[in-house]
């Protein structure tokens, strides 16, 4: 799934580097300037560059969505729109150039019995294309949560270099499952809490109260999506602040979340 | 006992894009018959953080020349540093200078004595032995301590040690850096470092540090870079 390069970063900057521990390295040989400078004029001893010490893949940026996907996301074609918002947003990250991080997209989705990792982090410029999600059963966002705390704490998959995470959280109903646990380990966990969190909440029926608690960024409070044209323009501004950080000569720094408007030519554009 | 020094710090792709200036400042000067060095990186978001980035190296080289500091602790020059830092970035407030310090000195005897607040990476070699001064990060790359209002010690890292072998010496660098290198090989980078420096001496070692990070290969890397090196030859 495109993660193999990432594997060469499996230990984060310093896990198994204690200060106390005795590097495998030879003792160097006392060297003489001038005797140095004289063999290089002559040629006779080469040294190497810093190349081989760099690493070969860039800093990542994650963006992990968690999808519901649960039945009541058929109606009034709230998934065909949730999908093709997914689409857009992937191939925009693909078409950016002069970037300064390479960005990352996984998606959790929810629905039916349990959560799924429906696509492992993958960089967006290698996605093709994103499968159709196909709404089923139950709300397991409790489920999910676990998932998105396990994927962030994994060094492994997002290293240490990685620039914030950014967590995206878009739902229609309440959770079906207990979720006051995962979600308290998603808000504390070491390195979880520190992702960068949206929310958008899709109807009347969504539960805003725990959405509005799952928002984490001051500049992005929960955004309530009201027909399909609010699921694009959410996604939009999404794409927008990920962009413009990955773009951004510090890609850390905080960004605008700005809800774009959107020109209003979809006479079947439904209420939810 | 003789040393061999070099340093450099180049603006990164981004800042070059943007038309801003390199947010790192380096210092690598002789004292007293040793080195004194230091790696800054002015925090990213702060309006005027190459000025605090400056008067970080600035305020090493005042507190380490006062008669007091040549036999104090690592952790009392922090201290002393942190407040001619204070007084050298006036007027601007501290939220416009926000920076990292990586320091190190080394007498004419080989005691070392180096102290960090914030991301970058400090290597040394003592007796042989390599050490990393830099704490395990919690979390990813988009936290990290700086010189602020208050002297906080527990934000800080010290340590001590002695140079007593030809090849030991102490390397100081910025995240733009220390975050594009193979964990696993820093050991191989710190004797690359030495071994190019030790040949080439201060002039000629900068220009091929100056090279090196010009021409850096990871992938989509926009950071300032700095690195700064002593290390102990006979």
């Amino acid at each position: 799934m495109g993660f193999g390069k990432y594997y060469e970063d499996t230990v984060s900057r310093y896990v198994n580097d204690t200060r106390d521990r005795e590097q495998a390295i030879s003792k160097p040989e006392p060297v003489s300037v001038e005797k140095a400078k004289s063999e290089a004029k002559e040629g006779k001893k080469k040294v190497s560059g810093l190349k081989k010490f760099q690493m070969s893949a860039a800093r990542p940026l994650p963006v992990i969505v968690l999808a519901d996907t649960s039945a009541s996301m058929i109606a009034d074609d709230k998934i065909k729109t949730m999908n093709a918002a997914l689409q857009d947003m992937v191939k925009t990250f693909a078409d950016q150039s002069r970037l300064r991080a390479e960005i990352q997209v996984g998606l959790i989705t929810f629905g039916g019995e349990e959560a799924e990792a429906h696509l492992p982090l993958t960089p967006a410029h290698q996605i093709e294309r994103m499968e159709a999600l196909e709404p089923q059963g139950r709300t397991p966002m409790g489920h999910a949560f676990q998932l998105a705390t396990e994927l962030l704490e994994d060094a492994e998959l997002i290293p240490s270099r990685a620039y914030q995470p950014v967590l995206v959280l878009v739902s229609d109903g309440r959770p079906t499952d207990d979720w006051h646990e995962a979600f308290s380990k998603l808000q504390t966990s070491v390195r979880a809490q520190k992702a960068s969190r949206f929310a958008m909440a899709i109807g009347s029926d969504a539960d805003e109260d725990m959405l509005k608690r799952f928002a984490n960024d001051p500049e992005a409070p929960l955004f309530k999506a009201d027909n399909a044209r609010d699921i694009h323009r959410f996604f939009r501004a999404v794409t927008m602040s990920v962009t413009v950080k990955s773009q951004s000569p510090n890609p850390d720094q905080p960004t605008q979340f700005a809800i774009p408007e959107l020109p209003d030519d979809d006479p079947m554009d439904i209420e939810f | 006992m003789r040393f061999v020094v070099a340093g450099s710090s180049i603006k990164g792709p981004a800042h070059v894009d943007e038309g801003l200036p390199n947010q790192d400042s380096i210092l690598l000067r002789g004292h007293r018959g040793g080195w004194i060095a230091a790696v800054c990186d002015g925090l990213g978001s702060c309006k005027h953080s190459h000025i605090g980035s400056s008067a970080a190296c600035e305020a090493l080289r005042y507190v380490l020349s006062t008669a007091s500091a040549s036999a104090s602790s690592a952790a009392f020059v922090s201290e002393g540093l942190h407040q001619q830092w204070l007084r050298k970035i006036r007027p601007h407030p501290v939220k416009e200078v926000a920076t990292t310090c990586l320091w190190g000195a080394v007498d004419d005897e080989g005691r070392l004595r180096t102290g960090q607040i914030g991301d970058g990476l400090v290597l040394y070699r003592s007796a042989g032995r390599l050490f990393r001064l830099t704490p395990e990060r919690v979390g990813y790359g988009n936290q990290t301590l700086a010189l602020w209002d208050d002297h906080k010690q527990q934000h800080w890292t010290h340590d001590e040690q002695v140079l007593s072998q030809p090849g030991d010496g102490i390397l100081l660098m910025t995240d733009g850096v220390s975050e594009d290198l193979i964990p696993d090989m820093l050991p191989g980078f710190f004797d690359a470092v030495y071994q190019n420096i030790a040949r080439r001496g201060r002039r000629s070692g900068r220009k091929w540090l100056n090279n090196e990070l010009k021409n850096w290969s990871t992938p989509m890397h926009g950071d300032d870079k700095s690195i700064v090196a002593i290390f102990r030859l006979e």
